[in-house]
């Protein structure tokens, strides 16, 4: 058997391919794999063939946030991020492919990316 | 009825024979046969497919296509038959995948994409991404042969934007 240097090389096409039907949260963790893959995950192209195939997950929240796959009965649980904590009404929320948008006092929103641990607050009233 | 049967001949030069329904899978074979006439007697020559890969593919067309051909009969089998079935390709498929290298693999999936065999390629994919979504940049980095271009300041900017992912 070929040993992993005479490996065959894969083109770009097909590990690109190979890449859509990766977990969100391994991808976060590929993003060091090289500068090309960084750029490629942020390319909407990318982001919209992965959102296409990757598999239904369950979004379930109470005090703390679990991500189910449905199909492999896979799941993680996470914190709510700390700034939103205490300040969500989760019945006010609205997810839109995997994002959550959430209510915060003062006429303030926030969107919320559970799989990327990322929040950003905004203001309607601009 | 017996259907027709066509040669296909791998880079090393082995021969293989296969039905034409299971080899129009592939659409450039199915080209072929269409543009080109085929001639009975003579092998297709497929330069980018070595012989145990080609074995490979060939067992893949052959189970999908008895498969496939059942398209009118589903037309009246009811949920469950049909449910019954996908699970038995399901299974087929895990199986046939289960044992192979990753480097199999591979050229597995470049022949799929040579051959053009959508659905083979789109099951080699997942299979490859499953059995890397666990693994570390670095262990990524090496079964795709790919060079770490990151200066160490930029691997730690990374790193610390995500801290939770490498936790």
């Amino acid at each position: 058997m070929a040993s992993s240097s005479e490996r065959s090389l894969l083109p770009f096409e097909l590990m690109e391919e190979i890449l859509w039907r990766v977990p969100a949260e391994s991808l976060t963790r590929f993003k060091l794999t090289c500068k090309r893959w960084l750029a490629l995950f942020k390319d909407k192209k990318f982001i919209n063939n992965h959102l296409d195939l990757v598999q239904e997950h369950f979004i379930r929240i109470n005090h703390i946030v679990q991500i189910i796959n449905q199909v492999t009965q896979a799941h993680s649980s996470l914190p709510i991020p700390h700034k939103l904590q205490d300040k969500i009404n989760i019945s006010s929320m609205v997810q839109c492919d995997g994002l959550l948008q959430c209510k915060l006092q003062f006429c303030k929103l926030a969107i919320w990316n559970p799989f990327f641990h990322s929040y950003n607050p905004y203001s309607v009233n601009d | 009825m017996s259907s027709n049967m066509i040669m296909l001949k791998s880079s090393d030069g082995a021969s293989f024979e296969i039905e034409e329904a299971a080899a129009r899978k592939s659409k450039i074979i199915a080209n072929m046969i269409e543009v080109e006439c085929v001639d009975e007697d003579k092998a297709i020559p497929l330069q980018n497919v070595t012989g145990n890969i080609l074995a490979l593919v060939i067992e893949y067309c052959n189970k999908h296509i008895v498969d496939d051909d059942d398209d009118v009969a589903t037309e009246e089998a009811s949920e469950e038959e049909e449910e019954a079935k996908k699970k038995k390709v399901d299974d087929w498929e895990a199986e046939f995948m289960n044992s192979m290298s990753l480097e199999t693999m591979f050229e597995l999936l470049l022949a799929a994409n040579y051959l053009n065999i959508k659905s083979l390629i789109d099951l080699v994919c997942q299979t490859i991404a499953n059995n890397i979504k666990d693994k570390t940049p670095e262990e990524v980095r090496k079964i795709f042969s790919i060079e770490n271009d990151f200066t160490p300041e930029e691997e730690e900017e990374i790193r610390k934007e995500n801290a939770w992912a490498f936790g």
